[in-house]
């Protein structure tokens, strides 16, 4: 039916090795011309419109997030579809080796996230692009956002004085099962686009322009499943997933609840970046799956169709509405170990470590032990990493324990935006 | 077996719905004609006599702030906090005494009353009662307070001569709301979690019977005649005329999860305030039905508690940190008061 798009969705089809038989082909085909169709048009398909698919789907790819900032991209940034996490060592000899390779990165997602096209080189010379996306780099909304560890604050540098006061190396909760090939890393970069093409150039791009000077440690993909009509995606336990957060339109809220501030216990350096916390929380689906809906709900302290709170019984419900627990405190309409009750209580003692700017995505890993390897890439930016910490700690009593294993990730430091075209990342910290 | 537990679920409450509707219904019929005045006099309550009101204006309305531990003292004539006084650990219903001279205050965080000296706006004491209270009501006598202990499943009874509790009575599940008839002689208690009311004689001081009440009865306020009890019924999205003698129940559905519900000094409206679309729906007591709904803030939570006098109707607005009044007449916000951090219970002092 629509003739441009059909071998790129075939070669996506394909590149799964999924024997998918023919109709099973051929319905994921027409589900997918119906969506870019309704998303193009909003009208019942024809040729006419079939065409008009492929110039406006290569046009959303010319979206660009400006690099340069007082605060980093892909954080306040609405997330875009697909994101690849890389933990790295750094290898580098001294603080020089250091330095060049902020620069390096600084300069690669400089322009990555512009887009363009790569120098030209001979057919008979090492290439300057891997070529992944083609000849010219289109922006497709990418951002790469730089976080430090802990680790990276040790003596190698000589930075230890200059350490983000809360930053510390993730400890185990008391249900964590943390695979320490998962865990930590002296950085983190957070690459995010809106097609998993464009993530992936980005990362060999970064990886092949840094050999030596640090090494891949762990890596997480993740994807956001797409919202319905209603609004809010669902995470793979088919709840609507991150419903609360801060208005990032809303500068002041961000100042008080993302942003480290000049003046503050922090170096100097660090105002205008922002603790970065990233978690993989694998999900038990079949177990989940075996839980009445009427539990989940309890168990997660939402209505499961809606999204709304428990005091809201009709499906159509909005999901906007706020939680309210205070004329219950035991817990009898949303329990006291449900997941956003916990996770914000609403009382005064509490109301301090119960506002983060979440982030997070969806994992689909395949098979772990022949088991589906479905799960959550927690994510969440925090001016003050104790925040996290206190709300995580609360969730150790949440009912959702049995359903979830926290295996892998980390805490670290986004670094300030690159300020202009003379900054790099970090340039604060290493001069 | 998954999308038929959904399906069953979804459906069950429908069925219920549609099966007790009839019943409603009739029972609507009855109340309709025994009301017969009071609602043919409904279509002119909005310029109806106020006659006997005018000592309400110039009195002092109270805010507990529930994040921030405070009260705010607001002047009823200018609508200006006059004070911010410290009140325990996230302070949740209030109350005043008939005479205004003492506010009694659910400390919920700390298991205790405080009271108020409303001459000099000093907290003069704290008394210890069961876990989470979270409303009180003073007999119209000022000799007793009652305090709904959610956490404890009882009540607490206070006597204002000695700031002692004198009695605890064992009531339904999660006590949400308290409110006494206008002799004094009985207390109603909203028990949120056992889907009741606890009727108390406060001579005895025993529970005499339970009148099923809904499946979340969240707040109950009394009409002034003492013969119905209104009852917010919060995950149903419907406020519940009660009849105390028999025990007949009319349903109205209101616009969003109603939290509280306050009946008008007349006896004529009663007030829901909604949780969720953030609106207060106007109850025409008569009639049973919405007669118009007021907007107060964005939608979300907005509102929490209600009070009613013969001149405003005032609003705690939790999300705003704000107190909505409304012109009960014109019913139009004509006053938003700035207080404290989460704004929950609100009480008027004579």
């Amino acid at each position: 039916m629509t003739e441009e798009s059909s071998p790129a969705l075939e070669r996506e089809w394909s590149g799964d090795g999924c024997p998918a038989g023919p109709f099973a082909r051929r319905s994921f085909l027409h589900a997918a011309a119906a969506g870019l169709a309704g998303a193009t048009a909003g009208t019942a398909l024809g040729d006419r419109e079939a065409q008009a698919d492929t110039p406006v789907a290569v046009a959303a790819r010319a979206g660009a997030v400006p690099f340069e900032g007082r605060h980093q991209a892909g954080i306040a940034t609405p997330p875009q579809q697909d994101a690849i996490f890389l933990s790295c060592d750094v290898t580098a000899d001294d603080s020089d080796g250091l330095t060049d390779l902020f620069r390096t990165l600084t300069d690669r997602a400089r322009f990555l996230t512009a887009g363009g096209t790569p120098p030209k080189v001979p057919p008979d010379s090492v290439p300057s692009d891997n070529g992944i996306v083609g000849p010219t780099v289109e922006p497709d909304n990418l951002t790469l956002t730089l976080s430090l560890g802990a680790s990276l604050f040790d003596d190698r540098y000589g930075l230890a004085s200059r350490k983000p006061v809360q930053l510390v190396t993730m400890q185990p909760f008391i249900h964590d099962e943390l695979n320490s090939s998962i865990c930590h890393g002296d950085l983190l970069i957070q690459i995010c686009a809106d097609h998993r093409d464009t993530t992936v150039h980005a990362m060999v791009d970064i990886l092949n322009s840094t050999k030596g000077a640090m090494k891949l440690r762990w890596r997480l993909d993740g994807l956001r499943n797409p919202p319905r009509h209603d609004r809010v995606r669902r995470d793979w336990f088919g709840f609507k997933h991150g419903i609360t957060n801060p208005d990032t339109a809303d500068t002041g809220r961000m100042d008080q609840v993302v942003w480290t501030q000049p003046k503050s216990a922090e170096p100097d350096w660090a105002a205008g970046g922002t603790y970065h916390v990233v978690r993989i929380v694998h999900f038990f689906i079949d177990a989940w799956q075996k839980v009445p809906v009427a539990q989940q709900e309890r168990i997660l302290g939402r209505r499961k169709v809606s999204g709304a709170p428990v005091y809201a019984t009709s499906d159509d419900a909005s999901d906007r509405m706020v939680p309210v627990y205070t004329n219950d405190p035991q817990g009898l309409l949303t329990p006291i170990n449900s997941h956003i009750r916990l996770a914000n209580p609403q009382t005064p003692e509490t109301a301090a470590t119960s506002a983060v700017l979440r982030r997070g995505y969806d994992y689909d890993h395949g098979l772990d032990a022949r088991e589906l390897d479905l799960g959550h890439a927690f994510v969440s930016f925090q001016r003050e990493l104790n925040t996290y910490i206190a709300m995580q700690t609360r969730l150790e009593a949440e009912a959702l324990v049995p359903y979830i294993s926290p295996r892998g990730g980390g805490y670290f430091f986004a670094v300030p935006g690159v300020r202009d075209e003379h900054d790099y990342f970090a340039s604060g910290l290493l001069t | 077996m998954f999308p038929a537990l959904r399906t069953g679920a979804r459906r069950a409450p429908g069925r219920g719905r549609g099966r007790r509707r009839p019943a409603l219904a009739v029972g609507a019929a009855v109340l309709l004609t025994s009301c017969t005045p009071a609602a043919s006099g409904g279509a002119v309550s909005e310029s109806g006599p106020h006659a006997a009101a005018d000592r309400a204006a110039g009195g002092r309305v109270y805010v507990t702030n529930h994040f921030d531990n405070t009260l705010s003292v607001i002047d009823a004539r200018s609508n200006k906090v006059v004070a911010t006084v410290d009140a325990g650990v996230a302070p949740e219903g209030i109350a005043v005494s008939p005479d205004g001279s003492r506010v009694y205050i659910a400390d919920n965080g700390a298991a205790r009353i405080s009271i108020l000296d409303a001459r000099t706006n000093k907290l003069t004491g704290t008394v210890p009662v069961g876990n989470n209270p979270t409303d009180v009501a003073v007999s119209p006598d000022g000799r007793f307070v009652y305090v709904a202990n959610g956490g404890s499943n009882s009540v607490s009874v206070l006597d204002t001569r000695t700031d002692q509790v004198t009695a605890t009575v064992p009531v339904g599940s999660s006590p949400a709301s308290v409110a006494l008839s206008r002799d004094g002689a009985t207390a109603y208690v909203a028990n949120l979690g056992s889907g009741n009311l606890s009727v108390i004689d406060t001579r005895t001081v025993r529970v005499t019977r339970n009148v099923p009440a809904g499946r979340t009865p969240a707040g109950v306020a009394l009409t002034p005649d003492g013969e119905s009890a209104y009852v917010a019924d919060e995950t149903a999205a419907k406020v519940l005329a009660i009849n105390i003698r028999t025990e007949e129940m009319t349903a109205v559905r209101v616009g969003g999860a109603p939290f509280d519900v306050a009946v008008a000094p007349d006896g004529r409206t009663a007030y829901t305030a909604d949780i969720g679309p953030g609106s207060i729906s106007v109850v025409d007591i008569g009639g049973h039905r919405v007669q118009a709904t007021v907007a107060v803030g964005t939608a979300g939570t907005d509102p929490f508690d209600i009070e009613v006098t013969d001149h405003a109707v005032y609003v705690t607005q939790p999300g705003a940190d704000a107190l909505a009044v409304i012109d009960p007449k014109t019913r139009k916000v004509v006053a938003r008061v700035p207080v404290g951090n989460s704004p929950y219970g609100v009480a008027v002092s004579p």
